[in-house]
């Protein structure tokens, strides 16, 4: 047959409409039997097990590694690779090991791995999340083979939840930076860089019948629109993230269902190096001048709650009703504070975010339109993400909004965000002097009585609503989407729901 | 010239109301009134609230002020620049004219959006950052198109008369040469300016342009997209904003190509 140009062209005209069918019956991805399909917010930028790369990448950690302890589904501390801990009389943390556990490579868990593990977090040159924490741990040892006993510099009353967080994981002395060998119920079998993960089952895993999976496919989506419109069309069984705008739609479909608890904040964070957040009466008026309300409206559907004092969970003891609205909606208390500090005129700043989450690009327009209520004019600098974290953490701002989770629901959890004397982060405010706030978070750290740790928590309530180290704006809420037929997976409470990842071990299809 | 006159009186009508914002009774386009957010059309707001509850008929047309505006400063700086540039081209001889109009090859070798992307996220986002991106985006068209103009203009009869009666080279190209070109530079500034609305609208959708909570047709869509299935009506007053424009100010300009192109003209 010779080509001409007509039966090219005709080709070319009967080629879209050859693929009309395609278009209008989409083809549905078929769920591979007891393969879990999982849509990621963000593809991690690196899968090491130490360091802090968000909690996308904790997601998949939590998996294919394993700690100490971790959570269980209340939010509790539960045994892991150890099945007890305790305190001996001499204020040293004491581990006894679970046994028959084995890493991916076969070889038996053992106390020296552990001890190998907390070494190489605490060393010189080690870039792990917990490195300042787990330098006060003096010396590590080992009474006997299935023992380990942590003495630390001072007495350290929250010792065991270190071991609960997603980037403290054991791993074997054998491991290397390139190939870390964890003990995790599933193990790593492929990644396509920017897009999709695999995991498989580990048949040796320590819980007999977990993980109850075959394995988990994550995809990540990080347009939350798409992300959703993935779950929707049954590309994937589950995702994160779930946009606020969808989570009526996700509860109102009868194929899936919402989980969704209320454990990360926004906030504002100030650069107390210069004037004028380096006067608490200032950042003070900005705390009261703020009407939470329409952040939670706005930014997140009615899908959160008003915060207006220190970000501490409500019916927890550390919570009181009177320091929880410490930073009531108030313009005229605002006006007045300003003009005690010597800004009656108010003055102009600058008021950081980025464009790329709309929760936080919407969070500071509403911001911004309450303090020029008060008189502070904000113009909005809205950069992507990652210019937004480098100028935080280099204090290139006067005020910025943040969106973040505590480390866990004791109010101990809240000393990444409220130590400003920790190094600069862009999760926390630069330079900002709470001398009273930080000393409280220490003594209640070195405190065991229970009853003597609320009160000092309470005290530091009350030192940080006059020092400011932030303002609490809203509690958001944090939701999993997921087909009706996904069992077994739990959101975990509060603080804790960025690490619910570790429930996918027990989720199966019912 | 009947081909200009329904498109001319749309781009007129826009641009008069982006000119004349300020004159009319609008309600403040960033004022936010969280009570009535996405309310549907109401007294007062005739095409109803945004997200932020802030009234969408007011952000459309300070939006066309914003939207214009930068189009409009960057077509013109890349209009003066680009002419000049292709003037001396044309005419010159040398490494001067060989540069001016080789550099911009360098800008096309560039895919538009990717440079655009580029230089907003060195110099963070913003109008003034818009109107540079975009004025060196289509610097290049306009040294082009009066290049290739001077190249087959300069050996006419009327020039080599102008300048045996002894017309300066300046004289020569602003007032013989110019005028004898302008038709082709005014269909490229038209385009220009119909391109830029485009792109302006883009960088803003993507974040990258106008910064909130200045009123902008691409910032419209971003927010609306993320209540696409409450309030669908939002996303259809931005976008018909633009596509009205963009379809008017092409039509236009294919009416000044024809009016103004002596090869077409007269028939």
């Amino acid at each position: 047959m010779t080509i001409s140009r007509r039966t090219v062209l005709g080709a070319g005209l009967a080629a879209p409409l050859a693929t009309l069918p395609v278009l209008f019956s989409p083809a549905r991805a078929q769920r591979a039997a007891g393969i879990l399909r999982y849509g990621l917010s963000a593809f991690p930028p690196n899968l090491q097990p130490w360091v802090s790369t968000g909690a996308s990448a904790g997601t998949v950690k939590m998996l294919i590694h394993r700690s100490l302890v971790s959570y269980g589904p209340g939010g509790e501390l539960r045994g892991e690779l150890a099945t007890s801990w305790s305190l001996d009389g001499d204020g040293a943390w004491v581990f006894k090991l679970r046994p028959g556990c084995v890493f991916h490579n076969g070889d038996p868990v053992t106390a020296e791995d552990v001890k190998w593990s907390i070494e190489q977090i605490a060393g010189e040159k080690s870039t792990a999340y917990m490195r300042t924490q787990f330098q006060s741990i003096e010396r590590v040892e080992i009474p006997d083979p299935a023992t380990i006993r942590l003495v630390t510099k001072t007495p350290q009353a929250t010792l065991p939840s270190w071991f609960g967080n997603y980037n403290t994981f054991i791993l074997s002395r054998k491991s290397t930076t390139a190939e870390p060998i964890g003990a995790g119920p599933f193990r790593l079998i492929g990644q396509e860089r920017g897009s999709s993960i695999e995991v498989a089952a580990f048949d040796k895993f320590y819980k007999p019948g977990i993980p109850k999976l075959k394995g988990i496919k994550f995809v990540t989506y990080a347009d939350e629109n798409l992300r959703y419109a993935a779950l929707q069309s049954g590309d994937v069984d589950m995702i994160e993230y779930v946009p606020w705008q969808s989570m009526a739609a996700v509860e109102a479909n009868p194929r899936l269902k919402l989980d969704s608890q209320e454990g990360p904040f926004m906030d504002v964070l100030f650069n107390g190096s210069k004037p004028p957040f380096n006067d608490p009466r200032v950042r003070r008026a900005v705390a009261h001048a703020v009407r939470r309300d329409d952040i939670v409206k706005v930014a997140f559907f009615g899908r959160g709650k008003v915060l207006e004092g220190l970000p501490i969970v409500e019916g927890t003891p550390w919570w009181d009703k009177e320091l929880a609205h410490g930073w009531n909606y108030d313009p005229a208390r605002a006006k007045a504070l300003l003009t005690e500090a010597g800004f009656g005129n108010g003055f102009q700043t600058t008021l950081l975010a980025t464009a790329q989450f709309g929760m936080h690009k919407d969070t500071a327009e509403i911001v911004q339109q309450h303090l020029a209520a008060i008189g502070i004019q904000c113009e909005l600098q809205l950069p992507d993400w990652s210019t937004r974290v480098a100028r935080g953490s280099k204090g290139q701002y006067d005020m910025a909004i943040h969106g973040v989770s505590s480390d866990n629901n004791d109010p101990d959890g809240l000393t990444v965000v409220l130590d400003t004397t920790l190094s600069p982060s862009h999760g926390r405010s630069f330079k900002v002097d709470a001398p009273r706030t930080i000393a409280a978070l220490a003594k209640g750290r070195a405190e065991f009585d229970q009853a003597k740790r609320v009160e000092i928590y309470k005290e530091m309530q009350r030192a940080a609503l006059e020092e400011v180290p932030l303002v609490g704006l809203a509690w958001r809420s944090q939701g999993y989407g997921m087909d009706k037929s996904v069992m077994g997976f739990t959101n975990l409470p509060g603080a804790l729901s960025n690490s619910s990842g570790n429930m996918l071990e027990e989720t199966y299809f019912g | 010239m009947k081909r200009l006159w329904l498109p001319g009186a749309f781009v007129a009508l826009i641009v008069l109301a982006a000119l004349c914002a300020p004159l009319f009774p609008l309600a403040d386009p960033v004022r936010q009134d969280v009570a009535n957010r996405l309310a549907g059309p109401m007294a007062g707001s005739w095409l109803g609230r945004d997200e932020f509850g802030r009234d969408v008929f007011s952000r459309l047309i300070w939006g066309a002020r914003t939207s214009l505006g930068v189009a409009f400063a960057s077509a013109m700086v890349a209009g003066l620049v680009g002419v000049t540039l292709g003037l001396i081209g044309g005419w010159g001889k040398g490494a001067a004219a060989f540069l001016s109009v080789r550099s911009m090859d360098v800008v096309l070798c560039f895919p538009p959006i990717l440079l655009a992307l580029l230089v907003v996220t060195l110099l963070g986002p913003g109008a003034g950052t818009l109107i540079l991106v975009l004025s060196v985006l289509y610097l290049p068209g306009f040294a082009r198109v009066t290049h290739a103009e001077v190249l087959s203009v300069k050996g006419r009869d009327y020039v080599e008369a102008a300048r045996a009666l002894g017309a300066r080279p300046s004289y020569l190209l602003l007032r013989t040469v110019l005028p004898n070109i302008a038709g082709p530079i005014l269909v490229q500034l038209s385009l220009a300016v119909a391109a830029a609305v485009v792109l302006e609208s883009g960088l803003s959708f993507l974040g990258l342009g106008v910064v909130p909570p200045a009123p902008s047709w691409g910032l419209m869509i971003r927010g609306a997209r993320a209540t696409m299935e409450q309030a669908p009506l939002l996303l259809v007053w931005p976008c018909a904003a633009l596509t009205l424009t963009i379809l008017a100010m092409n039509l236009l300009c294919d009416g000044l190509r024809d009016t103004l192109d002596p090869r077409t003209a007269g028939r």
